[in-house]
């Protein structure tokens, strides 16, 4: 089965569980990778056909279904994954003696993975992220980009190079106007224009607010809004530096499935570095975690090639609940912890690596402590994160 | 027509993203409509005859307040554009711009600032579209002639018809009248009028060679002629006795010799250009002979009359005098004088002796003359002040209207005011498209350092003028190294040093390199001036040498400077994209 099969089974399977807003979210990322015209244009006729009838959700499902069925029809050219598109060696930035240095780091990404970059504030994420688009300059390593076409001059490949601040640009006229104004910059023919912009605007829930400025969105639709501009440059490697801030968690969800779903597109797929303070949502959609402290890269656990960190020789596990210091250790004594930290607000317990974490749920239990949370972040560079 | 304009923006955001951009579509058609207003507005002003008889009516745009509502109009008009330009910018968000994409901008810039500064153009263009129309080139011909031949009876001022104004008949016209008082040999013959002596000379000339020339310009000649080879020095030679060739001595209309208006565009008299090479000096102390250059024409203008005046024809006479009042009130010129009364004043066909003068203006209530009090012993000046009557004809006016007629009507003004608009709007578009490519902050340090710069060379010159320098040459100097060196760092130096600095230095080569132009064909005519002035005596003057400037002319070297600018600003972009795309440090 191909990738593009898989994807439209799973758009299926969506729409058969009612899962209806996100399966279709991810038929336009089907109708997308198809590349065609009129696969784009019934796209956008359906999407306004939704917008008019909210309600009849049996007949939506229908056209859906047979939207799809044509969509499966036109063959797919998978673009190659294999190579790196980035490849940055020891690449070290120093913002002067005594000040704050980073590196050396080297990483390597490749065409639909998604790296999640995380660290305290002011250990070196945006400084990675704009050193990796080219925005500052660093004193040692190399940088190499594989795009699909060459970049004859510095400034070409800066067009190739896409990175959204954390605080994005404030935009003036219409969404749609500066939407149009990306692909006919990128010399998008006229014809093509209107439906491929409205396409981006029906995948990223801009449909009903096309013809609104910038300033009327809030923010969740304001980084959607980026997110349609972006993604219409189709860009190769996209660099986000705290896409997630300033969202609800409901809309932070939704920007990294669409994120995922977007770079793991069959003919177009995209490397992304993103940066957050959100780790386990970042996590559930990371292929790989860059964690950063103090400048300097440490590596996840999940990489094999790597040495293994002293951490992770323990069992790690957060728990918030309403019981005193005294009383949690009493009902984990049978473990043997070997080290507990409250940072006010959680616990983070270090067991020996041969206990298991259903011990440790059931051992709260046998106490009858009143828990509100608790997790295993063992393998999560939440445990990086420890005071 | 909201469909329409909707239609329009959504073709050329998707076809012409730059002109969809700039907004030139709407910004073009704005300025053309109100060129258009301005233009009507120029055509509508002329109505009104009495502009014309104000002088430089070429110039009612800059005197009748219309330049404020210009100046209005375009600042509103270019700040309401630049709302709408500043909206995107492609070029700094790396969406793909190419070089001639980016070149592009700057000529829409260019042409948006031209097209919304040039209103004068339009509405001057207006204002000779009018006159063409209502004064026609053979109406002014014929008007001038009606008017030059009335003119011999204007009788404004009794010193135009003393007899040292006559030329005709010859060989009245090549002798020399010395009236000055202390010159007056009183042993020859002479001629009087109310204390004023009149003498008549012949004159005899001396010939040297150029380079022989002593160049003593005061040696008691009348006037020197000079040619490209030699200096004709003319001296008073002897007298003559014309008592015999005129036919009064007194003021009379017979002498009457000066032409009321001469044309100066509508002729194929080719126009007296100044010619360093060929040229009179006349003797500083003689202003009555100073007219002396147009010999011919006063004696053309002398024999008319007197050719007339011979036949003793009341008809003839009458016939000029009553044209000229019919043209007087085509030009609505003021006057208070009828025909009777005119003819009254000036038709005594014994000797047509001046014996009533007509005012050139009307005469106001605290009139007094103030010859007499500067000079009350002056007999002529009492007598003149006596048979001065009250009428008047604002003869002055209707020669502004001719001037101004002639004036308008040859103008071209796409070629003589174009360079001026064209520049101006190459400044805002070069200030504007500075700011574009690098920003506002960039800019505002550019703008500081220019003038620090600027501070700096001035003191550089000062000190360096104390020890005895060039200071014309060693300012310019000072110049132009600081302008090659803030020229070369972006296009040699460009990844050694700060973005940021390297981002001052384009705004200031964008913004600047027009000047540097100007000063290289500066330096170049400063040093042909002071190599001339040095290898030539001291008569030498810079006019007479040959300075590249000079020989272009400015308004030549205007175009130069401004063509090269606009292609040095083309082959820059290259710079200012690879500028634009360097990491910050």
């Amino acid at each position: 089965m191909t990738k593009a099969s898989e994807r439209i089974k799973e758009v299926f399977s969506h729409l058969e569980n009612n899962d209806l807003d996100l399966g279709f979210r991810k038929l336009i990322d089907c109708a997308q990778d198809t590349q065609n015209l009129a696969i784009y244009e019934e796209t956008i006729t359906l999407t306004d056909w939704k917008s008019k009838h909210p309600i009849d959700i049996e007949n939506f499902v229908l056209k859906c279904k047979e939207l799809l069925e044509k969509i499966e029809k036109i063959p797919v050219k998978e673009a190659t994954r294999e190579k790196f598109i980035v490849d940055a060696k020891a690449i070290h930035k120093s913002y002067g003696a005594n000040r704050f240095q980073l590196g050396p780091i080297s990483l390597q990404i490749k065409k639909g993975q998604v790296y999640g970059l995380v660290g305290e504030n002011g250990n070196g994420k945006t400084t990675l992220l704009r050193v990796l688009a080219q925005q500052l300059s660093y004193n040692k390593g190399t940088i190499t980009y594989f795009f699909k076409e060459n970049s004859n001059s510095s400034y070409d490949l800066k067009t190739k190079l896409i990175y959204i601040p954390q605080r994005t640009k404030k935009w003036y006229g219409s969404l749609k106007d500066n939407l149009k104004f990306v692909l006919s910059n990128y010399g998008v023919p006229p014809e093509e224009n209107e439906i491929r912009t409205l396409m981006m605007i029906a995948r990223f829930g801009l449909w009903n607010y096309k013809h609104l400025k910038w300033n009327e969105l809030s923010s969740g639709y304001k980084m959607r809004f980026e997110l349609a501009r972006t993604m219409l440059r189709q860009p190769e490697l996209l660099l986000m530096d705290e896409p997630l801030a300033n969202l609800d968690i409901l809309s932070q969800q939704l920007i990294l499935e669409d994120l995922k779903s977007i770079c793991n597109s069959v003919n177009n797929p995209v490397a992304l570095i993103l940066s957050s303070q959100q780790l386990y949502e970042v996590e559930k959609v990371s292929d790989k975690i860059i964690y950063l402290k103090n400048g300097k890269y440490i590596q996840d656990s999940s990489d094999d090639s790597i040495v293994k960190e002293p951490s992770e020789e323990y069992l790690i596990v957060e728990i918030e609940g309403t019981f005193s210091r005294e009383e949690l250790q009493n009902a984990l004594k049978l473990l043997n912890p070997e080290r507990l930290i409250y940072n006010g607000g959680v616990y983070i317990i270090y067991f020996p690596s041969k206990i298991n974490y259903f011990e440790v749920l059931s051992a709260l239990g046998e106490a009858k402590l009143e828990i509100i949370y608790s997790r295993n972040i063992s393998k999560s560079s939440r445990r990086f994160f420890v005071s | 027509m909201k469909k329409i304009i909707q239609k329009i923006n959504t073709f050329l955001i998707e076809k012409y993203p730059v002109f969809w951009n700039t907004k030139i579509v709407w910004f073009a058609g704005i300025s053309l409509l109100l060129h258009l207003l301005f233009f009507i507005a120029g055509y509508v002003i002329i109505t009104d005859v009495t502009l014309l008889q104000k002088r430089s009516a070429i110039d009612t745009f800059l005197t009748n307040g219309t330049v404020f509502f210009a100046i209005i109009v375009s600042i509103l008009q270019i700040i309401i554009w630049l709302i709408f330009l500043f909206k995107n910018n492609g070029f700094k968000e790396f969406y793909p711009t190419k070089k001639f994409s980016l070149f592009l901008q700057f000529i829409l810039y260019f042409f948006c600032f031209f097209i919304s500064t040039s209103y004068y153009i339009s509405y001057t263009w207006g204002l000779k579209a009018s006159v063409l129309e209502k004064y026609p080139k053979e109406v002014l011909l014929e008007d001038v002639e009606t008017a030059n031949k009335a003119a011999l009876f204007f009788s404004h001022e009794l010193k135009d018809y003393t007899i040292n104004n006559i030329y005709y008949p010859h060989p009245l016209d090549s002798l020399f009248c010395e009236t000055r008082p202390e010159l007056i040999d009183e042993s020859q013959p002479n001629l009087a009028f109310k204390k004023k002596s009149y003498q008549f000379y012949k004159l005899k000339k001396v010939e040297t060679l150029l380079k022989d020339n002593n160049q003593n310009y005061n040696d008691g000649q009348v006037f020197v002629k000079q040619t490209d080879s030699s200096v004709i020095k003319f001296f008073k030679d002897t007298v003559v006795a014309v008592l015999p060739l005129i036919k009064t001595s007194k003021p009379s209309y017979f002498n009457f010799s000066k032409t009321f208006y001469e044309l100066k565009y509508f002729t194929d008299k080719p126009i007296k250009e100044y010619n360093p090479n060929n040229r009179i000096f006349y003797n500083e102390y003689d202003n009555e002979f100073y007219d002396n250059d147009n010999s011919k024409e006063r004696f053309e203008t002398n024999k008319n009359g007197y050719l007339l005046l011979e036949k003793k024809n009341s008809k003839l006479v009458e016939r000029n005098l009553q044209n000229f009042l019919q043209l007087a009130e085509k030009y609505k010129i003021n006057n208070n004088i009828s025909l009777q009364q005119w003819m009254d004043i000036v038709y005594h066909p014994d000797l047509f002796e001046v014996t009533a003068l007509i005012r050139d203006a009307p005469k106001l209530n605290n009139d007094y003359n103030f010859d007499i009090e500067i000079d009350n012993s002056s007999e002529f000046n009492i007598y003149e002040n006596e048979i001065r009557t009250d009428y008047f004809i604002e003869t002055d006016k209707l020669n502004n209207v001719f001037s101004n007629i002639e004036a308008i009507s040859s103008t071209n003004i796409f070629i003589d005011a174009i360079v001026f608009f064209l520049w101006i709007g190459f400044l805002l578009a070069s200030v504007l498209f500075a700011f574009r490519v690098t920003g506002l902050k960039t800019l505002l340090f550019a703008i500081i350092l220019g003038g620090v710069l600027t501070t700096l060379a001035a003191l550089i010159t000062v000190i360096f003028d104390f020890v005895g320098s060039n200071f014309e040459l060693l300012i310019q100097y000072t110049f132009l190294v600081m302008l090659l060196i803030i020229f070369a760092i972006p296009i040699f130096l460009l990844k050694k040093v700060r973005k940021s600095i390297q981002g001052v230095f384009v705004a200031l080569t964008i913004t600047n390199f027009a000047s540097f132009i100007f000063l290289i064909i500066s330096i170049i005519s400063t040093y042909q001036r002071n190599k001339c002035l040095e290898t030539h005596d001291y008569s030498y003057t810079s006019n007479d040498c040959f300075v590249l400037i000079e020989y272009l002319g400015y308004k030549n070297v205007g175009y130069i400077i401004l063509l090269l600018a606009v292609v040095f600003i083309f082959m820059y972009t290259t710079i200012i994209k690879r500028w634009r795309a360097l990491p910050e440090s």
